[in-house]
This record gives C-alpha cells, structure tokens and sequence, in this order.
C-alpha cells in the first residue's frame, strides 16, 4: 500500500514541474489549439491544449503576481481555481510549454495570452449537426457556459422523429425572447417570450415559404424573417461539395405581439432575391442583401449571383419602411463579389458582413472571409486577422461590441468550428482562437458540424417538453 | 454430462447459424457502429439511460468483424442467459431441463434480423438477471431491502427498461420464497421500481418513449415501439416461475426427449423467422463493397436474384467485369435495377455504385445521407472509413485525415488508418497510389450539377470528359438499353473490334425493324446466330406466338425480349 501511495505522489508531484535541463527551441510550441498570443476574455474557460503529435507536454503559466504549472500527461490541464485567479489578477500571461521529444524535455519559446477586460457574455448558443444533406441524424441547439465546459441542450431533434431545429435566434442576446424552427413532424416556430412559449404557423399564402432566416429587433418586437425557396445545388468536381441558392425570396416583418407578418413591397420585389435580414442597433434600419433573380441552371448562372447589402428605415411603432432601399455594399454591380449575413454590432459602429465570390450561403465557399464595415462612413474593409484560407462564414457580436464569435472550416476544411476574438477600439481584431474544450481532442474528433453561433447574456430557461404546451398560433398577412 | 451436452449442441447450432446463415448480418451490424477507445467515447456512451449496457454490446460487436467470433461470442452470451434463467428457477446443474433454453431461443429468433434486434437487449437480460440472482441468494432481509432500493434506479441507468421485468422477478421471487421479514423488501423492491418508472422519464428528457420503457439500444429503431420485447419478458418471467414449480427432471430419456423438443421447437421458430432474402442483399452489399464483383455475379448464377438492391449490385459487377454487355438480359431488369436511391437502404448500395463510377463527390455524400439515416443515430466505422477514402481521392486530405484519426482508435481498422494516415500526408503519394490515384484520374474534370432522376445525363458528361472510365461507359450502355433509348445508343456506338452479345441484338433489331434509320449501325459486326435468333423471333410472332409466355422460354435472355414486354 505504500508503494502505492508513494509511486502516486511522485507521479503527482514529478507531473506538476518544471523538467529539468530542457533543450531550447526557438519557435513557438506546436500545439493544439493553437493558442498562441491571443487576447482571450477575462472570464474564459482553461485553455486546454495538447502537442499536436500526442507527445508528453507540460506549461508552466505566470504573470507579474502567481505562477503555476499545469497538470496532465498528454494534455496540459489547468486547474479551473488557479486560472480563475490568474486572469483575475494579470493583464499578460507568459506560457511556457515541454514538450517530451526523442526522450529529452525541449523548453520551446515563451508565448503570451492577453487578457481584456471586455465583457464577454456568459454562455453561448449553437446548434451542432452533422453533415447529411437530405437527412437529419442527431442534431440539436445547445447553450454552452464560456466560463467552464459544460454543454446544455436546449432543445434536441429527438423531440419529433426526423424533425429538424435550426435558426435559433435571440433579441439582443436575451434568452427570454428566443426563437427557433422545427421543420419535419410537428413543425412550425417556437418562439419564447419571458415565460410564454408559442407554436407558430407562419407560412400564409402571401409568402413564398415559412420564415426563415430571423433576426430580433432589439426590442423583441418584431422579427424580421427572410422567406426562401431554397435549392442545392451538389457540384462533381473535386474541391467542390455544394451550393445552397434561392430560386425565390422575400424579407417579411413578424410582430411578436399580434402574430401578424407584415409584407412591404419594397422587401417582395420578385425581381430580387432578398434575404439575411437584420436591424440595426437602435433598430431604426433594416439591413438585408439582395441579388436580382434569375433561373439557375448552369454553373455560369450559379457563379453570377452576387448580393449586395441594402438598408431601409423602419419604424417599428407604426410599423412602416422607407420608401425604397438603399444599396450600400458593394456600390456597383461590376464589384464581383457577393455579400451575406449583415450583423451591425450592439453599439451601432459597424457591421460585420461575409464576402465571397457568389451567392449567399457562404459557409461551403473557401474564399468567404468576415468584412467590417464603418458605419459611419459605410467603407468596408477586410476584418484583418479573422480570416483563413478556408471560409468564415456566420458571426455574431457580443453585448459589449468588443468580441465576436464566427464560424470557422480553417481545421479541417470540412467541418465547421468556432472562434472567439477580440475587437479593440480602432476596430482591429485579435488572433482568434477556437472555443475551448475540457479534452482538446474533442473537437478534431467530433463528427458534427458547429453553426449559428450566438452570444447570450444568461442560461435559457427552456424545456423540450415546453413545446407541447406551446399556444399554437398561426400568423396572418398584412400587406403594406 | 447431459446439459453439458445440451449446451454444447445449443453453442454449436448458435455458431453455425450466426457464422454462416446471418453472416453478412454481422458484418453490416460491425460495419453500422463505431467502437471507439477513447475517454470520450465510453463517458458519452455511459453517462446515459441504458449507456453501459449500449457500451459493453457494442464493444462485444466490433468482433462481428469476424463473424466466426461474433458467432462464438453471441451463442456464449445465448448460453450465459439460458444458465441464468436455469440457475433463477432452482435447476441444478445436472438436472437442467430443456426448458430454459426457452428464453434463449426466443432471442436468437429476434437476433436472426440483427439489423433490426440487437444484441443490446440480450447484454441487458443478464446483467438484470445477474442482479435478481444475487438479490435472491442473500438471506438477509435488510440487505435485500437496501439492495431492492438501489437495485431498480441503478439497473434501468445502467442497461435500460429490463429493469422493469427484473423487478417484478424480485417481487415475485419474494412473494414465492417468503423468508423471514419479506414484506420489508419487498416494500423497498415496490417502492423503488415505481420511483424508478416516475422519475424516468424526467431523468431523460432526451430519450423518446419506446426507449425509456425497453431500452435504449435494444433494437436499431429506436422510436419505433416494439412490443416483443414484453412478450419476451413476460415469457422470460413465466419460464423462470414455472420451473420452480416443476419436478426436476431425473430421468435421462425424459430428459433427452424433452431437450429435442424443445431444441426442435426453437430450431422451427428461427427457420420461420429467418430471412433469407435479407442475408443475400447484404452479401450483394458486401461483394459489391469489397469489389469482389465474381462473387456477386456467381451468387446470382446460383440463385437469380429478385429484389432491386441485389439487381442494382449485380449490375455494377456485370458493369465493372466487362459483361454487362453479353450478360445482363440474364437477370431480370427494369428501371429500377439502375437506380441511385436517396434513402433508405438504397443510399448505401448506391454509394457503392457512385464511388466505382467516378462520381467521388456523390458517393462521399450519399455516406453521410446514409449515416445521417442509421437508426440508432451511430457513426458507422464502415462508412468513416468510405468518407475517409472519397476524401483522399478528391484531394481532401485534410479532412481525410479527421476520419482516419478516428478510425485509429478502433481494433480492426487501426492499421490500416495508419496506413492510410501516411499516404494522406503526401498528396502526391496519393496520386501516384494504384487505387486511390487511378481513382482520382475516373473523376470528371469539369463540373455539373448531380441530377440522379437523370442519370444519364450525368453518366453521358462523364464517359465525355473521362471516356477511359470503362465502369462508366459501361454503366451507361447498361442504362441506355434498359431505358430503351436506342436513338442515344445510336449515337454513341462507336466502331468496336467486338460488340456485346447484347448490343449485337439491338443492332440487329434496329437493322430489321427500322432499316436506314441508324446508319451507324450498318457498319457493325453482327453474328449469324444473334441474325438467325432474331429471324426465329419474328417468324413466332408473324405466326402468332406473341405472348410472353410462349416466347420467354427461348428469348427471355435477349434484348428483343426485354424491349417488347418489360
């Protein structure tokens, strides 16, 4: 026994130093996540990370006030307390990693986490899904605490067989004004008000299709909604997977209040294919892309749709639109690119968009790249630093306008995981790093898609079960 | 000496059965799950209702990849319920009686379709019973009551809804034995049984009704409800009661007699409840996935086969050895039996057909479909390990890298993700690698969108831009005839040294019945006997012998016939 007990103390004991007489590398570690000088939020969870080949790895972490070293073998593991009270009381974190190679310790150069001040919202919302196109295995939309590792599911489609959730969306980051989709056996829209759930038919004969793509007024007044006819296009070539485009679409206005969906002509023009609405902070402008319509039915047609950014006042007492939208981005036709997913950041500075080449669902184009766009002075600009070789495409800002979450295929080319990064005053973006998992082989390993990401200032407070009690309620058509 | 007799022959007949009747049942089970050993992958798998029941079959179902040991394995855990229930019921060892082999017997009838039952439920019957035999062997009323307390919860936790029956073998167990103070577990017993059915579904919001009330993982539908497993709780239950009740059986010849009856009974239910036709469309599925086109072609010589997927596979082969040509009007056809499904079973066979007709992108995606489809929401080692191929072959060896990383920690395909792992870090080994290079060189060249209502439309752009890729060209032959376009085939009908007995028919047929009309055909070789077999087929039908009846004995293996009744 007390062997036992001595072996495990050394083990313990000789598993939480410093190695002795490390051979120096100069380069930064080869780990993964890659972690290196980013700007990460004061209330993060640890920061796991491995060798990037399985090696035996230790860190030691200090600032100007503690100093520590991580625990684990193959996995540097930072006690949650310890971390804690570093970020709390360090702006600049020195890491210093080992890694075990050829059966020697090499000590590789130091790196530096900054820690900002900025609030970050507490949890985050996604849905996670796999890669089928036609059908719907195990997917689902689940809250995530950013603080710690624990994941909740908010709603699963084991709620209805072969169902589908998707679209969540939220006012303003609140989990009491919340709404997503159900498509498949007992489909509709779960929209969540405070302590109401309502169970929403919103296809009406006017539209095209149920709604789609939301986005909350600030308010929680209104939702506006893209409503499409939605085609996929599955490519033959290597390098390419598919495309989704729209053969129809509209923007509508839902009123959360009276259940009616508002249909202004200058968001139905079916010369146009409008959609990706958005509001603007103080919720007095709505944004959403457009591209003229036209069949598809060739590569050549598919690789020419390109939409470019609007904006229309709204005024969301009397619920009335401006006469006629304004094209913001790009300011001419001939600008061949397309742009997608307008989200103006919380303090009303800028608006983040993604940029690709064609089309608007941007997730499966390795060029789409995350935009910022001034809006004051509507110029845009490449987000510098965001940005990889393969797509960005969906992105959301937190409460505070100073972080932003984007979905990311810069791992795999494939499958879609997600980045956190700062923003500073100038509009200048940190090195992004990926959400951290208590197992830094989590996400390599995990065969689901992140997408949708959405910051959320508190847990949602949301039953499955609460679905069948919704009050069914089925929208009706007001046309402006 | 006789039960050991009596579990011998049971062994043997089980592994007889499973290695060589559902063997293509086994490998499809293996291939439709993926054992992984990881951390991660046992604490997801146990830390739910019914997980660690779930985690010890599916360990168990890797070794299907082997279905002698699958086979050994399944007709152990057979045997280990049948000495459970015999060991329940009081029998000695030297006196087992026929009679508990009952349960046993009832599920090997439901694991004769192993991709609907699994053997989940079976893991599960054990261990349950495991915990009534060690709940009725203690003689302790109070530790039988704080074990009846905890037993229900922990039990329906660890392996699912046999923790339902359990209980009530508990209760009723008390209430037969009646020892000292037994109302006091039986209360605990009763207590927390209805506790443990109350708070289930509470517990796991997550789980659909069927699963919360049988288990989770016992059969591969999961939302579907199945009723048989009650039936065999309730038979279970009744065997094990009544054994208790009946003499032992002493007598060697009574014995004997009622063994083979009871054997003879079992043996008639699962020959009732065999699927033949099942096991052959899964062998086509597994010849035409390891390309051993010869065996699907030999196994339909032998028994023609009659159902769409088995037709659809035998046509690849026929296509991928060059004698679709001179041999398809063999087998039945219609225009189903060229077919790219879009669920279902279907999207597996056609997955198959894609991947060795070029269309990498396709077959790549119909695995996802059809993994996005499997019923009891498993990844399936079989199709990682397809997505890990069509990646490499369209140059996507980052994500290649991903599946195979997965698949190296599994047993049986470890090593060859490894050796996969190595080739992908060098695109250029890939291209030069005699399959997935020769592969990447059958791929079209220039894009089109996927239309499978049309196939011949994406077939005609690929023979076009990869006029090389003989599967193809073959595929599309087969296509054009079936759907009797004979104007396209026209067009395609290139000067060959040697044209298909089959394609000769069509020729022929086109010369006489429309002659000038394809000039392209004037110029091809016909042979006398396909000229004369067509001159007899006309003069039956100039005499009148036009039914298909009278002409199908002499014509129903050629074109002619195939084009004026099917």
């Amino acid at each position: 026994m007390k062997v036992i007990i001595l072996t495990g103390l050394f083990l313990f004991l000789t598993s939480c130093t410093i190695p002795r007489d490390p051979v120096s590398v100069g380069e930064y570690p080869p780990i993964i996540p890659d972690y290196i000088n980013v700007t990460i939020p004061q209330s993060i969870a640890p920061l796991h990370f491995m060798a990037n080949d399985g090696a035996r790895v230790r860190a030691s972490f200090s600032g100007k006030h503690m100093r520590f070293t991580s625990r684990g073998s193959r996995t540097v593991r930072i006690p949650r307390g310890k971390w804690r009270k570093l970020l709390s009381v360090e702006d600049s974190v020195k890491v210093t990693v080992f890694i075990r190679e050829d059966r020697k310790w090499h000590r590789y150069d130091s790196f530096t986490l900054t820690v900002s001040r900025d609030q970050i919202d507490p949890f985050l919302c996604y849905r996670k899904v796999a890669p089928g196109y036609e059908s719907f295995g195990s997917m689902g939309i689940y809250q995530r605490e950013l603080g710690g590792f624990r994941e909740y599911p908010v709603v699963e489609n084991t709620i209805e067989t072969n169902s589908c959730v998707n679209c969540h969306a939220f006012a303003s980051g609140d989990p009491e004004l919340f709404q997503f989709h159900i498509r498949g056996p007992g489909g509709g829209t779960i929209l969540k008000t405070g302590s109401q759930i309502t169970h929403i038919e919103n296809k009406i004969p006017e539209t095209i299709s149920a709604c789609v793509y939301p986005y909350w007024h600030p308010w929680g007044s209104h939702i506006a909604y893209s409503v499409n006819n939605i085609m996929q296009w599955f490519h033959n070539v290597p390098g390419k997977i598919i495309d989704v485009f729209d053969t129809r679409s509209d923007v509508v206005i839902y009123h959360t209040a009276t259940g009616k969906l508002h249909l202004f002509d200058q968001l139905c023009d079916s010369t146009l294919l409008e959609t990706f609405p958005s509001f603007s902070a103080d919720g007095k402008t709505l944004f959403f892309t457009a591209a003229p319509a036209r069949p598809v039915n060739s590569i050549a047609t598919l690789d020419s749709i390109q939409y470019a950014l609007y904006r229309i006042p709204f005024d969301p007492l009397s619920n009335t639109m401006g006469q006629a939208p304004e094209r913001i981005c790009p300011d001419s036709d001939s600008a061949g690119f397309s742009v997608s997913l307008p989200r103006p950041s919380p303090d009303g500075r800028f608006l983040m968009f993604t940029r690709s080449a064609f089309g608007n669902f941007t997730i499966w184009h390795p060029d789409a790249d995350l935009w910022l766009m001034d809006l004051e002075s509507l110029r845009a600009r490449e987000a510098t630093g965001l940005n990889s070789p393969d797509a960005e495409s969906y992105h959301s800002w937190s409460s505070s306008s100073r972080w932003v979450v984007f979905s990311s295929r810069r791992d795999d080319g494939r499958y879609t995981r997600l980045y956190l990064s700062h923003m500073d005053q100038s509009g200048t973006f940190s090195k992004p790093f990926i959400l951290p998992q208590r197992n830094p082989r989590s996400d390599p390993r995990l065969m689901q898609f992140y997408n949708i990401p959405e910051f959320i200032k508190a847990k949602i407070s949301f039953r499955p079960r609460d679905i069948h009690r919704a009050d069914h309620v089925k929208a009706t058509g007001w046309k402006h | 000496m006789r039960s050991i007799i009596q579990k011998g022959l049971f062994l043997l007949a089980v592994w007889v059965y499973f290695a060589f009747c559902v063997k293509a049942h086994l490998l499809f089970v293996e291939g439709m799950q993926l054992f992984l050993y990881t951390g991660d992958y046992a604490l997801d798998t146990c830390l739910r209702p019914g997980g660690l029941c779930n985690y010890i079959s599916r360990f168990i179902i890797q070794f299907y990849h082997d279905p002698w040991l699958g086979a050994l394995l399944t007709g152990l855990l057979l045997l280990a319920l049948q000495s459970l229930v015999s060991r329940l019921a009081g029998e000695k060892r030297k006196e087992e009686s026929g009679l508990s082999f009952i349960p046993s017997f009832f599920y090997l009838c439901l694991l004769s379709d192993m991709t609907l039952y699994t053997i989940n439920g079976l893991v599960a019957l054990i261990f349950a019973l495991l915990a009534v035999l060690i709940y009725c062997k203690s003689g302790n009323p109070w530790l039988r009551s704080a074990y009846g307390l905890f037993f229900p919860p922990l039990l329906w936790f660890t392996v699912g809804g046999v923790a339902i029956p359990a209980v009530i073998l508990m209760i009723s167990m008390e209430c037969l034995n009646r020892n000292t103070r037994w109302f006091i577990p039986l209360f605990s017993v009763v207590a927390a049984g209805v506790l443990t059915v109350l708070a289930a579904p509470h517990a796991a919001p997550s789980l659909n009704n069927p699963a919360l009330l049988y288990g989770s993982g016992y059969t591969r539908f999961i939302e579907k409800w199945h009723p048989v497993f009650w039936i065999l709780w309730a038979v279970l239950i009744l065997v094990i009661l009544g054994l208790r009740h009946v003499r032992p059986v002493k007598k060697t010849a009574y014995g004997i007699l009622l063994t083979v009856v009871v054997f003879a009974m079992g043996a008639g239910a699962l020959a009732a409840c065999h699927k033949t036709a099942r096991e052959n469309v899964l062998r086509y599925y597994f010849a035409i996935h390891q390309s051993k086109w010869e065996k699907a072609i030999s196994m339909a010589e032998k028994k023609i086969p009659s159902d769409i997927l088995s037709l659809n596979a035998l046509n690849l082969a026929l296509a991928a050895t060059d004698q679709a040509g001179s041999r398809m009007f063999e087998f039945p056809q219609s225009t189903s039996t060229l077919k790219i499904f879009s669920q279902g079973e279907g999207l597996l066979f056609s997955a198959e057909t894609l991947f060795h007709l070029g269309f990498i992108n396709e077959a790549q995606r119909l695995s996802h479909e059809y993994m996005e489809s499997i019923p009891d929401r498993q990844l399936s080692s079989l199709l990682v390990a397809q997505m890990a191929e069509t990646s490499l072959i369209a140059g996507q060896t980052a994500v290649a890298r991903k599946y195979l990383g997965l698949l190296q920690h599994t047993l049986f395909y470890r090593k060859a993700a490894k050796n996969l792992d190595q080739l992908a870090r060098d695109p250029r080994q890939v291209a030069s690698h005699p399959f997935y290079g020769a592969k990447q060189d059958l791929q079209p060249r220039e894009d089109f969108s996927s239309d499978f209502a049309n196939l011949d439309n994406m077939l005609a752009r690929m023979v076009m831009q990869r006029p090389g890729n003989r599967i193809a060209v073959n595929y599309f032959f087969m296509y054009l005839m079936i759907h009797k376009k004979v104007d396209a085939l026209h067009q395609l009908f290139p000067p060959r040294p040697y044209v298909p007995r089959h394609y000769q028919e069509l020729i022929a047929w086109a010369r006489t019945v429309q002659p000038g009309r394809y000039p392209a055909y004037e110029i091809i070789h016909v042979d006398t006997s396909v000229t004369t077999g067509l001159n007899h087929l006309l003069s039956e039908i100039k005499s009148g012998n036009s039914s298909p009846e009278a002409l199908g004995p002499r014509f129903a293996h050629t074109y002619w016939f195939y084009l004026l009744y099917m």
